[in-house]
């Protein structure tokens, strides 16, 4: 192997797969299953490899998961006929009725919904791919609004406005939840 | 809820990604309304929710492994494999001459205009955010030379400002932006009931014709570049009222650079 191709490899270590565990965790909220993850981020660290010469940019983090969402779009475009996954459907969830967030319950019950583990993992799960995916840029990967509009390639003020309607949405989900588990009981 | 105050900016205040001046205002906003400190109550528990029971997953070790296996097989450049055939010199000469104008001309063409669609985009959104979020100014001001020196000290660029009040066109003050990566001036007047935004920023090119406005959205966008600045106006005044203005201001800026 060649000296500059160590090094390369060195340098890549260093800059970009030190942030493999997010790409990971992005890729695997993105598809649900770890073996999709796998494939996606071995598919997207190939592709940012291949690339790394013409990487100019300062923040390799925000440039390896846009390489992780291209991999999985372009995967979702190659395999249609997977029905599982409809990938930034903004409306798959219409049949429950929007919780706003300025709708007021007593202290118990937000206490209850926000606290109950499985109830919060599911309401993450059950959100469409586009609201899932900015709430855990933001909360898990702690990603800045530039960041994500990098990554989403879209403007901040879009950042701003799905994710409030992200929030709005992981709110009703919770809610809905809440009150199956509670008529359940 | 009868408090209209933009959800926006609420959790933009609760994930502390505003500037220092809106996040006092939603602050003094929330201390005062019941009804959006709920709100922002209830995002921060969400916040905190997600935080505490969404599982963050870790690559396996066998996924680190076979990634920097994989890099030790991947060559440094793409080889494309020519087909064996016998090929006169003149063909190849010609085949990479095409090539090279394909590449160029139409690969600069789309990239050239990809980006200047993405810009628009973001011209739109910034000049809709700035009238949503009632941050159409970070300085009121009727006056150019105080304009000017307020852009000259946060910038690192002077941006060339000229005096086009009149009756119709009232100058509010001027806000900055980031556009393209870089901060940008906009200076905010008000047409009549529209608001018009100029943005203006360094550009590599000397000058630039204004050509015929980009319509969008309900919005006009209009562009040239004068003097080494790119100048875009944002409006949904009408089309000939924001190309006239881009042509007035345009006069106006040439005039200036001849007294120089």
């Amino acid at each position: 192997m060649k000296r500059s191709d160590s090094e390369k490899i060195t340098l890549f270590q260093n800059l970009v797969l030190c942030h493999l565990d997010s790409a990971y965790n992005y890729a695997y909220w993105l598809c649900h299953n770890k073996h999709d993850a796998e494939d996606i981020c071995q598919e997207a660290c190939t592709k940012a490899y291949s690339a790394f010469d013409r990487f100019e940019a300062n923040n390799a983090k925000a440039w390896l998961l846009t390489i992780i969402r291209h991999t999985f779009l372009s995967n979702i475009r190659k395999n249609k006929q997977s029905a599982e996954i409809i990938p930034f459907d903004l409306h798959s969830q219409n049949d429950i009725l929007p919780e706003a967030l300025h709708d007021k319950h007593s202290p118990e019950i937000d206490l209850l919904r926000f606290n109950n583990q499985n109830i919060v993992r599911k309401a993450i799960d059950t959100l469409n791919t586009e609201h899932r995916e900015i709430i855990i840029l933001r909360e898990l990967e702690d990603l800045s609004y530039s960041e994500i509009a990098d990554i989403l390639d879209c403007a901040i003020g879009t950042v701003m406005s799905r994710l409030s309607r992200a929030r709005t949405q992981l709110n009703t989900i919770l809610m809905h939840s809440f009150q199956t588990m509670e008529k359940k009981a | 809820m009868t408090c209209n105050y933009d959800e926006k900016l609420i959790n933009a205040y609760a994930d502390k990604q505003l500037d220092a001046a809106n996040m006092v205002e939603v602050e003094q906003h929330i201390s005062s309304c019941k009804e959006c400190d709920y709100v922002y109550q209830n995002i921060v528990s969400l916040k905190n929710a997600v935080n505490k029971h969404a599982e963050i997953h870790s690559a396996p070790e066998h996924v680190r492994e076979k990634i920097l296996g994989d890099l030790h097989n991947i060559p440094d450049h793409q080889i494309t494999t020519i087909p064996p055939l016998a090929r006169s010199r003149t063909f190849y000469f010609l085949a990479a001459a095409s090539l090279l104008f394909i590449t160029v001309f139409v690969g600069s063409f789309f990239h050239h205009h990809l980006e200047e669609e993405k810009l628009i985009n973001n011209l739109l959104s910034s000049h809709v955010n700035a009238i949503n979020a009632n941050r159409l100014t970070d300085i009121q001001s009727t006056r150019v030379e105080q304009l000017y020196s307020w852009f000259t000290q946060k910038l690192d660029f002077s941006p060339k400002l000229v005096d086009i009040s009149s009756e119709g066109l009232q100058l509010l003050g001027g806000r900055l932006d980031t556009l393209e990566k870089q901060r940008v001036a906009a200076i905010t007047y008000k047409l009549g009931h529209h608001i018009v935004n100029v943005y203006t920023w360094p550009s590599p090119e000397k000058q630039d014709a204004i050509e015929e406005a980009h319509s969008k959205q309900g919005y006009q966008v209009v562009y040239w570049c004068n003097d080494y600045m790119n100048y875009w106006i944002v409006s949904d005044a009408n089309k000939s009222t924001i190309l006239d203005l881009a042509k007035h201001i345009q006069n106006k800026l040439t005039d200036e650079t001849k007294k120089h």
